[in-house]
């Protein structure tokens, strides 16, 4: 049994991210094991924790392609996913004549959650404060002190489908569209669901993958409260996200968008495109067990990575390399490892794992599309990047350490699973006429 | 051939009625949930008016012992949007005679919703310190401790928690997705659920969706992009669909799950049928944030794939559920989508707004009125759209103005559209035999 009724192929790729923005950049530090997560000066310096972060660096409006005049009314996490969108769709020959219906076209983001920004909500309290001699909140203050100094457009920076929308009208792409928000496997979840969309017939060409940008402060110190996140200033920096290690003490948070071009194999032949890879089957699933932490033995992502294997008919071990969603928080790695066991087992026969978030920090909704860009290039280099930070892990398991696994990859798996019970699996394969 | 996709359970939380037969009455008797803001005081804000939920209590719903607890252990506060999410689940599943079954765990669960609301006291206890005219201190703040409860309290605002505490709540271990297209999402959910079925991926899925946006910060964001309706001192005539004198939309809130099933499986168990799902369409419009595109390309794209993927002529379909959000543009760009999409039928059709009634409930608005359609055709009952007083000369359709109306049909369409240029449109017709 075949996954889709339609071969799925991807023809471009677009990543902005902490270690570089390109894919071709990204790639590299991947290989390089250079770490994206980096002290912020303004934080190190007044003693917060974290003083670190995964941030996206240089991102001119410039060299990102970003319009001046919507930028005021693009979030962050939009502002990151336009820029891949844009190379991603420039990569695949999209904006030349004629190369796609553009009622066919679609774009299908995993977000992340958009917290208040604390400038803008800081002023209207600072105003409230202002206008009252009690030192609580008042409503009716907020309401008319406050709320004036709110950049009017505000809202449209804080409504979750509007990076869909944002590329939607750049690319005037009018097929389906759709933003999906399930924690950190979104970016997934958004593939999948692009890949479906075009099997049934429904669009030709999809945009698809994840956008987040989870390093704003409330995010900070939501993770922090909750004791996900990594607040150790023992090691540098670089040093704290250690994924399956047994030093983890919590995720990096980071941003990043990644996007994937998926195309019926069919359109790609016929309008002469590049093919990357192919993508062989999907699967998700749910814990149903918690929503504040993971079933223990990671449950709900067995049932994803052996779903997407049976619908791909491929055997655990025809699986050479995976990408695990191994953030560095301790009950996760534990979780995933215990999936890992029981789908792979723990022969020689499995899948080498290796876990980017080491070097990229977590990247939450974009992490699994990041993922998918780096098992691509992973199957057309035959190279699989190492783990950084793994000097004593978890689990015996056929993890990348130390240096870049160098074999042929025909069949390269991304696992994804976070909040919620929420996972997913993709399975990417070398294109083959 | 397709597999055939059922409708086997329907639950409600609105600002008009809680439970079907609540919801129904009210809507059948062109009665409003739109007031003045009660929940909080609304004084200092430019818009005060808005459809709440009233007499609501989630332990009539669900026992404590099913609710969340936070990683220290203690309970947590769930947000309005998931405590209806969770009530209207727990309803649509008795009706649907599968509470407690096993077999939720290889359905699927498909969900439209949108983020929980903020708590401003607790934002502002955390932030004032740090904030001056210019913004707020991050390194400050960073450095301190949070508020206390805000690690909890924030995550749980995530937009997947109601699907996530749905799926713990009746074991569902298939695909658990969660969809944030604005006021299109619980309308698209429920036709990706519907395909999961159809392409069958699974017999039983759970779908529809919840929403609150009716806080302080929701309601003062639309009232800044003049979205909403200004009727301050009439909050019953506000919200006012295809009226001439119609000002904006009015926020609402709520929840609406439903049971869709396969037909062969829903009949094996004998279970009652209220309609079946025959249609799904979208088109993205590519135009604008907030406007929809001038001549609807995208609100008539989507109503004529849905109507393709139903194998219905504009001819049969016997009523429309509107999106009418009560804003000049909405009502005047979906009637010519409607011109443009059923032509000389359209004139034929009654269509009719429900959110005359309960006002905009955003993610969760599509859902709602599927059930609203859902329960026209079990009745051959059309609900109104109320404060239809004066005809706009560009609404030029047959509204069902302020009177419910008896009507002999078979087939519906429901209409949802939303910021970001999303269009959805769903199909339902009447299940053959004999009625519910």
């Amino acid at each position: 049994m075949t996954m889709f009724t339609k071969r799925i192929v991807v023809t471009g790729l677009g990543a902005v991210t902490p270690v570089g923005n390109d894919p071709s950049t990204f790639w590299q530090a991947l290989l390089d094991r250079a770490s994206g997560v980096q002290s912020i000066g303004s934080l190190a310096a007044r003693g917060a924790r974290p003083s670190y972060a995964a941030e996206v660096k240089d991102l001119t409006p410039e060299a990102a392609g970003l319009p001046r005049k919507r930028l005021k009314m693009m979030g962050r996490q939009a502002q990151l996913a336009y820029a891949a969108v844009a190379q991603a769709s420039a990569d695949a020959g999209l904006l030349e004549e004629r190369a796609v219906d553009h009622r066919r076209l679609g774009v299908i983001l995993g977000v992340g959650m958009l917290n208040a920004d604390v400038d803008e909500l800081g002023r209207a309290f600072h105003a409230m404060a202002d206008g009252v001699s009690h030192r609580s909140f008042d409503m009716i203050a907020f309401g008319r002190l406050g709320g004036p100094q709110l950049f009017p457009l505000w809202l449209l920076r804080h409504i979750p489908n509007l990076a869909a929308a944002h590329a939607s009208i750049s690319l005037d792409a009018q097929g389906p569209s759709n933003t999906i928000a399930t924690g950190c496997v979104a970016g997934a979840n958004a593939i999948g669901e692009a890949a479906r969309i075009i099997a049934r017939g429904d669009a030709d060409v999809i945009l698809a993958g994840g956008t987040d940008a989870r390093t704003t402060a409330l995010a900070i110190l939501r993770y922090r409260e909750l004791g996900w996140l990594a607040t150790r200033e023992d090691v540098p920096p670089g040093a704290v996200s250690a994924p399956f290690d047994d030093s983890a003490t919590g995720f990096v948070t980071g941003e990043a968008a990644g996007i994937v071009v998926l195309e019926s194999h069919e359109h790609a032949l016929r309008r002469g495109a590049r093919i990357y890879a192919e993508l062989a089957a999907y699967g998700a699933a749910n814990d149903a067990h918690d929503v504040m932490a993971p079933h223990p033995e990671g449950r709900g992502l067995a049932k994803a990575l052996s779903r997407c294997l049976a619908r791909g008919g491929l055997a655990p071990a025809a699986v050479d390399a995976l990408f695990a969603p191994a953030a560095s928080v301790p009950s996760f790695d534990r979780a995933i490892a215990s999936s890992l066991r029981r789908v792979f087992g723990t022969g020689r026969e499995g899948p080498v794992i290796t876990a980017t978030r080491s070097i990229l920090g977590h990247t939450h909704a974009a992490s699994s599309a990041l993922d998918s860009i780096a098992a691509v290039k992973a199957i057309q280099a035959s190279q699989v990047p190492a783990t950084l930070n793994l000097g004593s892990p978890i689990a015996d398991l056929r993890f990348v350490r130390g240096t870049t696994h160098r074999a042929p990859i025909t069949t390269a798996m991304v696992g994804a699973y976070g909040f919620g019970g929420h996972a997913a699996a993709l399975a990417w394969r070398g294109h083959h006429a | 051939m397709k597999r055939r996709v059922v409708i086997t359970g329907a639950g409600v939380v609105s600002p008009v009625g809680i439970g079907l037969d609540a919801f129904w009455n009210g809507l059948t008797h062109g009665r409003t949930g739109i007031t003045a803001i009660g929940r909080y005081d609304a004084s200092g804000l430019p818009v005060r008016i808005a459809g709440e939920v009233r007499g609501f209590h989630l332990e009539d719903y669900i026992d404590r012992c099913h609710r969340p607890v936070s990683p220290a252990g203690c309970p947590v506060t769930l947000d309005l949007r998931t405590q209806y999410a969770l009530a209207a689940a727990e309803m649509s599943v008795w009706d649907a005679r599968l509470q407690g079954s096993d077999e939720w765990q290889d359905a699927t669960l498909y969900f439209g919703a949108g983020e929980g609301d903020n708590d401003l006291a607790l934002l502002s206890d955390m932030l004032t310190p740090w904030s001056t005219a210019q913004g707020c201190d991050m390194p400050a703040l960073l450095s301190g401790p949070a508020a206390r409860h805000f690690g909890v309290r924030d995550q749980l605002m995530e937009p997947t928690l109601p699907a996530s505490l749905l799926a713990a709540r009746h074991g569902i271990q298939g695909e658990v997705t969660t969809c944030l297209t604005a006021c299109a999402a619980s309308a698209q959910a429920i036709g990706e659920a519907m395909r999961r079925i159809q392409e069958g991926e699974c017999d039983l899925a759970l779908t529809g969706g919840a929403h609150a946006m009716t806080a302080p910060l929701d309601v003062l964001g639309f009232a800044m992009l003049s979205a909403l309706s200004s009727r301050n001192d009439a909050p019953a005539r506000a919200s006012r669909p295809f009226d001439r004198h119609r000002d904006g939309f009015v926020l609402g809130e709520g929840a609406a799950v439903l049971v869709l099933e396969e037909w062969s499986h829903a009949k094996r168990r004998g279970a009652p049928m209220y309609a079946e799902l025959v249609g799904y369409g979208t088109a993205n419009d590519a135009y604008r944030v907030t406007d929809m595109h001038p001549d609807a390309r995208g609100a008539a794209g989507a109503i004529l794939h849905a109507l393709n993927d139903a194998e219905v002529d504009p001819v049969d379909v016997g009523y429309v559920n509107a999106h009418g959000t009560s804003t000049i543009e909405n009502d005047r760009a979906e009637t010519l989508a409607l011109h443009k999409s059923l032509g000389d039928a359209a004139r034929l059709i009654p269509i009719s707004s429900t959110k005359s009634m309960t006002g905009h409930a955003v993610a969760a608005a599509g859902a709602l009125e599927l059930i609203a359609v859902t329960l026209a055709l079990r009745d051959q009952v059309l609900p109104p759209t109320i404060n239809l007083e004066t005809p706009d000369p560009e609404c030029d359709l047959d509204y069902v103005p302020n009177r419910a109306r008896s009507h002999a049909f078979h087939t519906a369409l429901s209409n949802s559209f939303g910021f970001g240029g999303q269009n959805v449109a769903l199909v339902v017709r009447s299940v053959a035999g004999p009625n519910r």
